[in-house]
């Protein structure tokens, strides 16, 4: 009886101490105990509470492993069986089995590598891909072997995925760091408390009976620090996009270290001239011509006559992983309670997109950049926007509306909404087809043609994130365009502004719960929060303004805001840039 | 900590010369932000906060900043939450910097000044802050702002005022206008009333147009430009005054030096003018670094020389 009572004192020991609630109080954990006591042993551990000797010996005793992993093993199998997924293959290597919850599980008609099988703790199923489990308290050698073998044997599919689940959100964030990449090849990881708040939010009264409501393990979630940091990082391309006269460039750059960049938040790019190490030792790049083909920028003989000062703040467009392909979140397809407390390496390679101005000095520093070069950033600024707590909401779809340059932000945070398996519309407004081609070379070799620019950004990454060209993507153009082929007719709009093609679909779908993210013109995004008061949508702006410091200690950024029925200047570098439309004081905006 | 570094302002040590410039650095946490942030804050002498007035005051219409040639123009108008609102959320906070907290105080008439500073005094039990600098040049400010700046008598006045409010519990700095025609009158007239130190230079006024729509460009249409552009400027006018002026001369009534400074060399250049301190503002949005370098930097060059800051404070001004 009393080694029965010891494993569920145990469990209790095991949770507290890794959780770093608080420090080994023997009393608290002994009344911890008795609280998940089944009821036949509790009066006999009222009698032990008080024991010198039981507590002496219970003090003593190390870590349970197995009574641990089980206890949270228990968990995650009640929020799968609430999901209607599979669970099985249990290692009873790594579990105390007469803790396990069931016994029997159906595992049939799945058939899965032996190396797996005998290395993993278990694996779940989620429609075609198999989760495949383990701890992350084993040997770093063991996860290695795993993580490389399930990478090797997949091939990008995302039908085995390798799974980690660590103790607690500090060896969880030191495992998405960019050095461990070569142990957790493609490995997600995630740790007990995400599991445990998950669960809380699911279903309450289960967690209820397992913890005192009071115990709050999802304080111990994953917090994302937003701590801003300059960084080196190196030029891998800067390419024109658009035929002829483009005045758009996408350039993509990486980081030595990884940036835990979140959809919203920005980076401050450093272009001024004496700062940037070019490659050569001239700053003159070879001419962007004979890198894509296309007319360099018509303002580049302004280089002469303008030097930039401030760093330039730029939303990202696109974000890569390392061993993760671009889309990975289509084709994972995970239940969206799943993939959330999932989380991937953090990025180190990312894109921008930028519009160069007659009078943009920075931007037009910018073009003159060439694979190789390197430039500060600093980086991330912004409010954190976590999507994961969209996630706890209701809701059928959410909505992009993006016009211009302003799509790009929105492209980044549909990547994100598409890796928690959120179905989303995307209405984007553009001037012409012709503004969307580039060349992809080097991005997606499959699609690469020597004479062709046949790339189109942001329809191209909508379709590889998932969405369907015929169903998802609603897209309005200024100006008329013969090559209105590319894309479904049905949801093509010649010369008009997307918000009317929207206002119509909201009007067709009043019965949906849908949220919407909007970041272009200011006049488009007004329109969009008219829109989501008419129909009583959750709405918020991707806001920019003119921007010195980044880090809201200038003062220039402002926003003309409205909180309380108060007027306010809000900072949109730390206030934002996502903003709720119903905070922002739409009569006070610059037209 | 390096002796050679600390300079004293009247009962303040600085442990380094090295101080944010009003306006540049924010009124609270937010430099916390920052990977670097325990490396800018051992860098420093004082935390000058952003200007703090009696009420609220909600700032200028945007835009609120263009870039010029190596510099900027802005015109924030002031944006704060007012004084009774800066103890209540930013002061806690500013005290876990663990440095000396100089607030810059704003108002637009003599006994707005009184009573700010009367506040303060009040307000501030926990001796959070070692010193108030007068703002007497904001251009930004329609009323007050520049006009007290540039007349001797109304700068004499306003710093007499809150001196008679506050008496020693706080240095007072007097931050002087560069919009003036004589700079050393209106620094004298300081002296006059009161001031404990003076702190040079404001932003200049200036402006930018857009030509294709072919009106200023700043909400507020004028500006005050600050940056590398202003740095000889700023110099002169410490020397200026560390040379003309017999209080600062004998180093009784010390010079912060502030203006365009975006290295280690601008910073002794104005230590060797005549300065005590430094204010750096406008190239920290540009270098984020730029404290902590310049903090290493000065160690190299006095080490190397075997000197101090103290020593060096006006050495420009020796006859040859």
């Amino acid at each position: 009886m009393k080694e029965e009572i010891i494993r569920y004192f145990d469990l209790i020991r095991f949770i507290y101490l890794k959780s770093k609630i608080e420090s080994e109080n023997i009393d608290k954990l002994i009344n911890k105990t008795f609280t998940i006591l089944p009821r036949i042993y509790k009066s006999e551990f009222a009698i032990y509470k008080h024991d010198k000797k039981f507590r002496s010996v219970i003090n003593k005793r190390p870590i349970n492993t197995k009574a641990f992993n089980t206890f949270y093993f228990n968990i995650l199998e009640h929020m799968t069986n609430r999901l209607g997924l599979k669970i099985g293959n249990i290692n009873e290597n790594f579990f105390n089995t007469k803790f396990l919850s069931l016994k029997d599980r159906d595992w049939s008609g799945i058939i899965l590598d032996k190396t797996i099988i005998d290395n993993c703790a278990f694996i779940i199923k989620n429609k075609e891909t198999n989760l495949i489990f383990s701890f992350g308290h084993q040997s770093e050698n063991k996860l290695k072997d795993l993580s490389n073998y399930i990478y090797s044997i997949d091939h990008n599919r995302y039908e085995n995925i390798h799974v980690i689940i660590f103790k607690n959100s500090e060896e969880l964030d030191k495992a998405r760091n960019i050095s461990k990449s070569h142990i957790y090849k493609r490995s997600f990881f995630t740790s007990f408390d995400e599991i445990c708040s998950k669960v809380k939010k699911i279903d309450r009264n289960y967690y209820k009976k397992i913890f005192s409501i009071n115990d709050d393990f999802s304080r111990d979630k994953l917090k994302i620090k937003n701590i801003a940091s300059l960084h080196n990082i190196i030029i891998e391309d800067n390419i024109p996009v658009g035929l002829e006269k483009s005045n758009f460039y996408k350039l993509t750059f990486k980081s030595k270290h990884p940036i835990d960049i979140f959809p919203g938040q920005f980076v401050m790019i450093d272009t001024s001239r004496d700062r940037i190490k070019y490659r050569s030792s001239s700053y003159k790049p070879k001419s962007l011509s004979s890198i894509s083909g296309v007319k360099p920028n018509i303002y580049n003989d302004l280089d002469s006559k303008r030097f930039s000062f401030l760093k330039r703040p730029f939303g990202i467009y696109r974000t890569y992983y390392e061993n993760f392909t671009y889309d990975c979140s289509s084709k994972l397809n995970l239940e969206k309670e799943l993939a959330a407390i999932l989380y991937t390496i953090k990025p180190n390679k990312f894109e921008i997109l930028y519009k160069v101005l007659e009078t943009g000095t920075g931007t037009n520093e910018l073009t003159k950049l060439i694979h190789g070069d390197k430039v500060e950033i600093l980086a991330p600024l912004g409010k954190i926007f976590d999507l994961r707590e969209i996630l706890n909401e209701e809701i059928d779809e959410i909505h992009i509306v993006g016009g211009g340059v302003g799509i790009a932000p929105l492209i980044y945070l549909v990547q994100l909404l598409r890796f928690f398996n959120i179905k989303v519309k995307a209405f984007i407004g553009i001037e012409n087809f012709d503004s969307l081609c580039y060349n992809d070379a080097g991005v997606d070799p499959q699609s690469f043609t020597s004479t062709g620019r046949n790339a189109k950004i942001y329809i191209d990454d909508l379709k590889y994130l998932g969405l369907s060209e015929t169903s998802d993507i609603y897209l309005s153009l200024l100006s008329d365009s013969n090559e209105a082929t590319m894309i479904n007719n049905k949801h093509v709009f010649k010369g008009c502004f997307i918000t009317e093609p929207y206002s119509n679909y909201l009007r067709k779908h009043n019965d949906l719960k849908i949220i919407t993210f909007t970041c272009g013109p200011i006049p488009m995004m007004h329109k969009v929060h008219n829109l989501a008061l008419q129909y009583n949508l959750k709405s918020y702006v991707l806001m920019e303004k003119r921007m010195a410091c980044g880090i809201g200690v200038c003062f220039s950024c402002v926003c003309p805001t409205i909180e309380n029925d108060v007027n306010h200047y809000s900072r949109i570098c730390i206030d934002g840039p996502i903003v709720e439309s119903n905070k922002i004081n739409w009569n006070e905006q610059p037209s | 900590m390096n002796n050679r570094l600390n300079v004293r302002i009247k009962n303040i040590l600085f442990k380094t010369p090295l101080l944010t410039s009003s306006g540049t650095s924010g009124s609270r946490d937010e430099i916390n932000i920052l990977e670097n942030r325990s490396q800018i804050l051992e860098s420093l002498g004082a935390f000058v906060t952003k200007g703090v007035s009696i009420n609220k005051s909600l700032g200028n219409a945007e835009p609120r900043i263009v870039e010029v040639r190596s510099g900027i123009l802005n015109s924030i108008g002031l944006q704060n939450k007012g004084v009774r609102k800066f103890f209540e959320e930013d002061v806690p906070e500013l005290r876990k910097y663990k440095i000396p907290i100089i607030v810059n105080i704003s108002a637009a008439t003599i006994d707005e000044f009184g009573e700010l500073a009367e506040i303060i005094k009040d307000t501030d039990s926990t001796n959070a802050i070692s010193g108030l600098e007068i703002n007497v040049s904001c251009p930004n400010i329609k009323k007050g702002g520049a006009a007290f700046g540039s007349d001797p008598l109304l700068v004499e006045q306003v710093v007499k005022k809150i001196k008679s409010k506050v008496q020693d519990s706080f240095c007072i700095i007097t931050k002087l206008s560069p919009n003036v025609t004589d700079i050393t009158q209106i620094a004298k007239a300081a002296i006059n009333g009161g001031t404990d130190a003076l702190s040079m230079i404001n932003t200049l006024k200036g402006m930018a147009i857009d030509i294709n729509n072919m009106k200023p460009i700043l909400g507020n249409q004028t500006g005050g430009l600050s940056g590398p552009c202003i740095k000889p400027i700023g110099l002169y006018m410490v020397y200026q005054c560390f040379r003309n002026i017999p209080e600062c001369k004998r180093k009784e009534i010390p010079i912060i030096g502030i203006g365009g400074i975006s290295n280690f060399n601008d910073v002794m250049e104005y230590i060797l003018a005549g300065a005590t301190a430094v204010g750096i503002g406008t190239q920290w949005f540009v270098n984020n670094k730029i404290f902590e370098e310049i903090h290493n930097d000065l160690v190299k060059y006095l080490t190397g020389k075997n000197q101090s800051i103290s020593n060096l404070i006006g050495n420009a001004n020796n006859e040859f």
